[in-house]
């Protein structure tokens, strides 16, 4: 079959204007054209679904999955990295490869969260103020301005310092702090449709605000919506983990990967893995989210030039 | 310059708004759990805590315009205080970063743009991204590791070698040791306060790096395909003046916004670094006060790096207006 394909049967391959000759063959899957000329969206999915798989199979993958609770082995304390601890094991002796894995699960939860909830603040606050306009716009939005007044990390961390430390006050502090990128982008959006013939030829055809907010805006602002949520994971995800590297999040039986970081510091000199593995899992699952942003972003937007 | 005030007094409201709405009464905080009811009355009067809160915001408004941000727990020093004292030392720390995250990131961003779319542009663009995903804080340990306790070449903890101060002792001028070394002329100190400087500079700019980079490369591409860009070319200049002379300047506007932008991340950043890398300036501060929840400083440190924030912005949108005349 590939034979065939490549063969004689294919015309000769005829350089197109810009010079660069090159030979179409006819795509295994339709999508294949788009995907071989984003490689960076690939591997960042492919990273990404390997970060998501290996942290939902957790339990079942890892070699030790009572490690990722409170337990203690004192014969098993700063063992470096063998066969039977990839990772090494923490202060207690607990299997860092374990608690890495459960550590996944802590964060993609944290992320979801985070984007549902600044999603659905940030939408119906954006689609409103675009939607209606007038002084209602004009309220709504410098509500918006004061807090992108405030670097996101810096209001994040003033607010999970007043609340108790821990995963869930975490990821609201986050999502307090997240939600006006997405009334603005909403509102952006809301604003340039409502001018659109079609928003018009809708209300003409009776439909009421309430269909054409719903039927109309919330479809066509979704796109910009996604491509941000997607660039906002890895934003996340390290917002997260630097409040928890602060005591602001996760508290100790719960292998958060900022936490694991904090908590290996002192031993870090004499036992390197211990922040080593932890540290990494939060760059590649941030790189992994970032390669699939900026993939998306030049899918939909190809102005801005590909790579 | 109305819409900025406006966003100012809003950032006043959301500060008091966090203190007071969030569960746990502050008084408490202030006067420990151990307190009797006489001491917490008479820190709620201190403090203007036993009004209705309209009451309360009043007195912390009068408060903030006068300059008072209360007294800081740890430091029992008022904030404000505490604020001049740490922040030259930071902004020094921040601005160098971004310096070396300008004169990396911007000519990184420019040979991705002029290899657009073969492997220059693919490595360029693999660098930044890996930039702005870096946990600071894990960037900041590593290079202490690395470079401190396995090498050893370069020093790790405050601002100088305080040793010196026996041999050649330093004098202040402004407060900032790497300053006033210049300033007056002590080069030993000078030399050790550069040194330093190097790793928490390194660990602020990473991702100011990659940020500068990404946009750089972004609006470069997005003039090259201007009529203007491809007239001069038509016109036979050579591809090097095309390309720093036409393309380069109308992107500066884009790059500066975005320094701004980058500022306070990198200041929000540097607290995580300061206070690992034991560097005495705002950061360190601030996570200082989130440990020891003191309520006071960690509100003081808020509001003014949003006020920094925003009064940065105003001054960009002045420097694009002088830069870029169509801006006005």
């Amino acid at each position: 079959m590939k034979d065939l394909l490549n063969s004689e049967m294919m015309p000769a391959p005829t350089p197109d204007l810009q010079g660069e000759p090159r030979r179409r063959r006819p795509a295994a899957w339709p999508g294949w054209r788009v995907a071989r000329r984003f490689p960076l969206l690939n591997i960042g999915m492919v990273l990404a679904a390997l970060v998501i798989l290996a942290s939902l199979l957790a339990p079942w993958i890892t070699p030790y999955p009572a490690d990722a609770g409170a337990v203690i082995h004192p014969d098993l304390v700063l063992e470096a990295p063998s066969f039977a601890h990839w990772f090494g094991t923490d202060a207690v002796g607990r299997d860092i490869f374990t608690r890495v894995l459960f550590g996944g699960r802590v964060s993609i939860a944290i992320v979801v969260g985070v984007l549902l909830i600044s999603a659905v603040i940030g939408l119906s606050i954006g689609l409103a103020a675009g939607f209606f306009g007038g002084w209602l716009d004009a309220v709504l939005m410098r509500v918006t301005d004061v807090f992108l007044a405030f670097p996101a990390l810096l209001l994040a961390v003033a607010l999970a310092a007043m609340l108790s430390a821990s995963a869930v006050n975490a990821a609201l502090a986050i999502a307090f702090t997240w939600w006006p990128w997405y009334a603005r982008l909403a509102r952006g959006q809301a604003a340039s449709i409502r001018r659109q013939g079609y928003a018009d030829a809708a209300i003409v055809l009776g439909a009421g605000r309430a269909r054409l907010l719903i039927r109309h805006l919330l479809p066509n602002a979704s796109t910009a919506v996604f491509v941000q949520m997607s660039l906002d994971a890895a934003g996340i995800i390290l917002t997260a983990a630097t409040l928890s590297y602060l005591g602001l999040g996760a508290q100790d039986p719960i292998p958060e990967w900022g936490l694991m970081v904090a908590q290996g510091q002192p031993l870090a000199t004499t036992a390197w893995w211990v922040i080593t593995f932890p540290g990494l899992a939060i760059l590649v699952t941030a790189v992994a989210f970032n390669f699939i942003g900026d993939g998306l972003q030049n899918v939909f937007d190809p102005k801005r030039g590909r790579s | 310059m109305v819409q900025a005030l406006g966003v100012v007094v809003g950032v006043v409201v959301l500060t008091f708004l966090i203190a007071r709405l969030i569960p746990g009464d502050p008084a408490v905080a202030y006067a420990g759990p151990r307190a009797t009811a006489e001491q917490l009355a008479a820190v709620r009067e201190r403090f203007g805590l036993d009004g209705s809160l309209w009451e309360q915001f009043a007195t912390y408004l009068s408060g903030v315009i006068h300059g008072d941000l209360g007294i800081s727990l740890h430091t029992k020093a008022p904030v404000v205080e505490d604020l001049f004292r740490v922040f030259p030392t930071t902004l020094v720390l921040v601005t160098i970063a971004l310096l070396l995250a300008a004169t990396i990131g911007i000519p990184l961003g420019a040979m991705a743009a002029h290899s657009r779319g073969r492997l220059g542009d693919f490595i360029a663009k693999v660098i930044s991204i890996l930039m702005v995903s870096m946990p600071v804080f894990w960037l900041a340990i590593l290079l202490q590791i690395v470079f401190f306790s396995r090498l050893g070449w370069v020093p790790v903890a405050g601002e100088y070698d305080t040793r010196l101060d026996a041999t050649s002792p330093l004098y202040t001028v402004i407060g900032v040791p790497v300053v006033d070394a210049l300033l007056t002329g002590n080069w030993v100190v000078f030399r050790s306060t550069l040194a330093h400087l190097i790793l928490p500079v390194i660990a602020i700019a990473a991702y100011p790096i990659g940020a500068v980079a990404m946009v750089t490369r972004g609006t470069l591409l997005e003039n090259l395909g201007e009529e203007h860009v491809r007239m001069v070319r038509a016109l036979g200049f050579p591809e090097r003046s095309v390309f720093a002379r036409f393309a380069l300047r109308p992107s500066l506007n884009p790059i500066i916004a975005l320094l701004a932008l980058v500022f306070a991340y990198a200041l929000t950043n540097s607290f995580i670094v300061e206070s690992i890398f034991n560097w005495p300036g705002l950061g360190n501060y601030a996570v200082k006060s989130i440990q020891s929840l003191d309520v006071p400083a960690i509100l003081g440190v808020t509001l003014v790096v949003a006020l920094i924030y925003v009064l940065l912005n105003l001054v960009v949108d002045l420097v694009q207006a002088v830069i870029d005349p169509r801006v006005r």
